[in-house]
C-alpha cells in the first residue's frame, strides 16, 4: 500500500520521543487483552452451550427418550393379562401368543427400569420410584400367574372367567393401576424435568455468554481503531495492513462467534420444542391410549366395576383428545377435529391423519358398547382392536418423526459447536500476532 | 480514549440487563412464606380445631411446604374463592379438595394430584341392601349442593335416572336425609366420612368406586418449578409412608376403605 511510503518520521520532542513508544505498547496491550476477553468468552460460551447439547443431545436426553415406553409397555402387560382371561379356551393359540408377547414386554419393561436408574444416579427420590416399581412388579406376576392358573382350571368358554378368576385379577390390575402405573409416569415427568433444567440453565449461560462475547469483541475493535487512529496521527499513515487485516479478522471473529453461539442456541431450541417435548406428549398420549384398550377388555371382564371402567376409559379418552362432552356417548358424538388435550398440538395433515383412526376406534367402542356380552368380547378381539392398532400405528410414525427433527437438530447443534471450536480461536489468534506485527515497525523506529 | 471505559460501562449494563431480564414467571419457590388458602368447615379435612387449623388437608400442607423448607401462613377462603385467590396473587397454593378440571385449567395451574379417590355414596342404614352402587340411584332422591358438577356426574355423566334436589350445603343434606325428603348423598368419598363424623348423623356409606376424583393443588399459571418440587415432595410423601399415616390418622374409623393406598398419577407441569 501507498501509505508505507509515507514522509519520513517526524522528529519529535525528546518528552514525546519517550511517551510515543509507550502510548503504543499501552494501546497494541489493550487490544491484545481485549482480544483474549473476546477468545475468553467464545471459548465460555462454547463450553456452556456444549454441556447443554451433551445433556440434552447425548445423555439425559436420550436416556429419558428410551425409559418413557416403560408406562405403555406396563398396560400393554396388564391388557394382555385381561385378554388372556378374557378368551375362552377356544382361542387357544392366540392365548400362547399373547403369553410369548407378555414375556417380550417383561424383558422391555426390566430394560427400561435399568436405565431408568442409570438416569437417576444423583436422584435419591426418583431411585425409590424404581426400586418401588421393581418390587411392585413382583408381587403383580405372582397375582397375574394366580389369576391365569385358576382361570385355566375353569376351562371356561368365551363369555368371561368365573368370580374368583376375575376377583384375583382385580387385585393384579388395582396394583398396576394405582400403584405402579403412575409411578412409571411420574417417574417419566421427573426425568423430563432434568432436560428441561439443563435447557434453562444453558439458554440463560449461553444468553450471558452472547452478551460478553459482543462486549469483549467491541472493546477489542474500539481498541484496535484507537490504536489505528493514533499511529496514524503520529506518523501520519493512513493504514497499516496488518492493523486492518487485524480489524477485519475480529470483526469476524466476533459475528462468526456470535451467529454460531445463536444457531446452537436455536439447534437445541428446536431439539427441545419440536423433538423431545413433542416425542414426550405423544408418548404419554400414546401409554393412556394403550390403557383405553385395557379399560375396554376390563369392562368387559369384570360386570361389578362396568361403570369404573367405563369412566376411566372416558376420562383418558378426554385427558388424550379433549372434546367438551357430558357423557361417553355424549362425547363420542361430539368429536370433531377441533379438539383440545395431548393430541391438540398436532397441526396440518398429521392431524387429519391422526383424527381419523383416533374417531373409527371411538365409533368401534360405542357400538361395542351396544353389544350383548359374548358378541361385545368377539368384536373387541376382533374389529375393535384393528382399529386400536391403526391409531396406534398412526400415533407411532409421528413419534419417529419427532424423534428424528430431535437428532437432526442435535447434529446441527454439534456442527456450530465444532466450527466454533475450529475457527474463532485460530482466527483471533491470527488477528492478535497482526497487531505485534502492525506496530513493530513503529517501535523500531524509535530504537 | 478516556471516554471508552465508560462507554463499555454502558454496554455491558445493557447487554447483562438484556441476557438476564428475560424473567420467568413469579414462583412460590422464590419465597420464604408462602400464603396456603384453605377452607375451615370441611370435617376432617381441613376446620377450624381447639389448636388452630386441623386435618387431612391441614397436615398435609404442613409436610409438603415443609418439605420444600419454607414456613406457611394460612389464609381461610370460601367455597367459590379458590381460583380468584390466585388469580389475584392473594394466595401461592389452594389446598381445596379441587379436582383438576379443563375449565380451571384455563386460569391456573395444578400440582399433584396429592389424593386419588372415588365418588360414593351415602345411604340411611335401612336402605343399606337396596342401594349398593351408583344404578341403584335410578329414580331415587339425591342431594345436589348448588355449585357442584356432583349430581349431574350421576345423571348425565353416568345416565342413571335419579331425581335431583338442590340445597343450600351438606348439612341442609343431611337434614333432608334424616326426615325422608331425600335417599341418598353423593360426593368425593373423604368429604361423605366428613359428614358421617357430625354429631346426630346416622349414615353409611356404600363404598360404591365410580368417578375418580383426583385431589390436587391450586399454583398459579406458568409456576412450573413450584409444580415440579411439590410434585417431587409428594412422591416423598408416598415413599416415606405419610400418605398411608395421614389417611389413617383422618379416615381410619370413618368407613373408608385405606386397604389399597393409591399413588398419585401427577397431571404434568407445563
Amino acid at each position: 500500500m501507498t501509505a508505507l511510503q509515507a514522509p519520513p518520521a517526524p522528529t519529535p520532542a525528546p518528552a514525546a520521543r519517550v511517551s510515543t513508544p509507550r502510548r503504543v505498547r499501552t494501546l497494541a496491550g489493550a487490544t491484545l487483552l481485549a482480544m483474549a476477553l473476546l477468545l475468553g468468552a467464545v471459548v465460555t460460551g462454547a463450553g456452556f452451550t456444549g454441556a447443554g447439547l451433551r445433556t440434552i443431545g447425548h445423555d439425559a436426553g436420550p436416556q429419558v427418550l428410551a425409559t418413557i415406553g416403560l408406562h405403555r409397555h406396563l398396560s400393554q402387560m396388564d391388557a394382555l393379562v385381561a385378554e388372556s382371561l378374557l378368551l375362552g379356551k377356544e382361542y387357544g393359540p392366540q392365548q400362547q401368543a399373547g403369553l410369548t408377547a407378555y414375556d417380550q414386554l417383561r424383558k422391555e419393561v426390566a430394560h427400561e427400569l435399568l436405565k431408568a436408574y442409570e438416569l437417576a444416579l444423583d436422584n435419591v427420590t426418583e431411585q425409590r420410584t424404581v426400586e418401588a416399581l421393581v418390587e411392585g412388579l413382583g408381587r403383580y406376576e405372582r397375582l397375574a400367574a394366580q389369576a391365569r392358573l385358576l382361570n385355566a382350571q375353569s376351562g371356561h368358554t368365551t363369555g368371561g372367567p368365573p368370580d374368583n378368576v376375575v376377583e384375583v385379577y382385580r387385585k393384579a390390575t388395582d396394583l398396576m393401576h394405582r400403584e405402579l402405573l403412575p409411578q412409571a409416569y411420574n417417574l417419566t415427568l421427573e426425568t423430563g424435568t432434568i432436560v428441561r433444567r439443563a435447557h434453562d440453565a444453558e439458554r440463560s449461560a449461553t444468553a450471558l455468554a452472547r452478551a460478553s462475547v459482543v462486549v469483549a469483541g467491541l472493546l477489542a475493535l474500539g481498541c484496535l481503531l484507537s490504536l489505528q487512529v493514533y499511529l496514524t496521527r503520529r506518523f501520519r499513515r493512513v493504514f497499516a495492513p496488518a492493523l486492518v487485516a487485524a480489524t477485519v479478522l475480529t470483526v469476524a471473529g466476533l459475528a462468526a462467534g456470535v451467529t454460531l453461539l445463536n444457531r446452537q442456541t436455536e439447534s437445541l431450541n428446536e431439539a427441545k420444542r419440536h423433538g423431545f417435548d413433542q416425542v414426550l406428549t405423544l408418548t404419554r398420549a400414546r401409554a393412556l391410549s394403550m390403557n383405553m384398550l385395557g379399560d375396554q377388555s376390563r369392562y368387559l371382564l369384570d360386570k361389578g366395576r362396568k361403570d369404573t371402567y367405563e369412566h376411566t376409559f372416558l376420562d383418558k379418552a378426554r385427558t388424550v383428545v379433549a372434546v367438551k362432552s357430558t357423557s361417553l356417548p355424549d362425547y363420542q358424538a361430539k368429536l370433531n377435529d377441533a379438539f383440545g388435550g395431548m393430541l391438540g398440538g398436532v397441526a396440518g395433515p398429521d392431524r387429519q391423519r391422526l383424527f381419523a383412526t383416533y374417531q373409527a376406534f371411538q365409533q368401534a367402542d360405542a357400538r361395542m358398547r351396544t353389544m350383548k356380552k359374548d358378541a361385545a368380547i368377539k368384536f373387541w378381539d376382533g374389529e375393535l382392536t384393528q382399529a386400536f392398532e391403526s391409531y396406534d400405528k398412526a400415533l407411532e410414525e409421528l413419534v419417529r418423526r419427532h424423534e428424528s427433527v430431535f437428532e437432526a437438530a442435535i447434529d446441527r447443534g454439534d456442527g456450530a459447536l465444532g466450527a466454533l471450536w475450529r475457527l474463532v480461536p485460530a482466527g483471533l489468534v491470527a488477528a492478535a500476532l497482526l497487531v505485534l506485527a502492525g506496530i513493530w515497525p513503529r517501535l523500531k523506529e524509535y530504537r | 480514549m478516556r471516554r471508552l471505559p465508560i462507554f463499555v460501562t454502558l454496554l455491558v449494563t445493557a447487554l447483562l440487563a438484556t441476557a438476564c431480564g428475560g424473567g420467568r414467571p413469579e414462583s412460590l419457590m422464590d419465597k420464604d412464606e408462602v400464603v396456603v388458602a384453605i377452607r375451615s368447615d370441611v370435617p376432617l379435612i381441613s376446620f377450624r380445631g381447639p389448636h388452630g387449623y386441623d386435618g387431612f388437608n391441614i397436615d398435609v400442607a404442613k409436610y409438603l411446604v415443609g418439605r420444600l423448607k419454607k414456613r406457611i401462613r394460612w389464609l381461610e377462603i370460601k367455597a367459590g374463592d379458590q381460583l380468584t385467590v390466585l388469580t389475584d396473587g392473594r394466595a401461592d397454593m389452594v389446598f381445596a379438595h379441587m379436582s383438576i378440571t379443563p375449565e380451571r385449567k384455563e386460569k391456573i395451574d395444578f400440582a399433584g394430584p396429592y389424593h386419588v379417590d372415588f365418588q360414593d355414596i351415602a345411604v340411611r342404614p335401612a336402605d343399606r341392601d337396596a342401594i349398593r352402587n351408583v344404578r341403584d340411584l335410578e329414580g331415587r332422591k339425591i342431594c345436589w349442593v348448588r355449585g357442584t358438577n356432583i349430581a349431574q356426574r350421576i345423571v348425565e355423566e353416568r345416565r342413571v335416572k335419579a331425581v335431583i334436589v338442590p340445597a343450600g350445603d351438606y348439612n341442609e343434606c343431611l337434614d333432608m336425609i334424616k326426615d325422608g325428603r331425600i335417599d341418598a348423598i353423593s360426593t368425593n368419598s373423604q368429604i361423605l366420612a366428613g359428614l358421617l363424623t357430625q354429631p346426630g348423623v346416622d349414615l353409611e356409606l356404600v363404598g360404591a368406586t365410580f368417578n375418580e376424583q383426583r385431589t390436587s393443588i391450586g399454583i398459579r399459571k406458568g409456576d412450573i418449578d413450584g409444580c415440579e418440587q411439590l410434585n417431587r415432595a409428594i412422591t416423598e410423601m408416598y415413599q416415606d409412608g405419610t400418605a398411608r399415616k395421614l389417611l389413617e390418622k383422618w379416615f381410619g374409623g370413618s368407613g373408608l376403605d385405606l386397604s389399597v393406598v393409591a399413588v398419585p398419577q401427577f397431571e404434568g407441569c407445563s
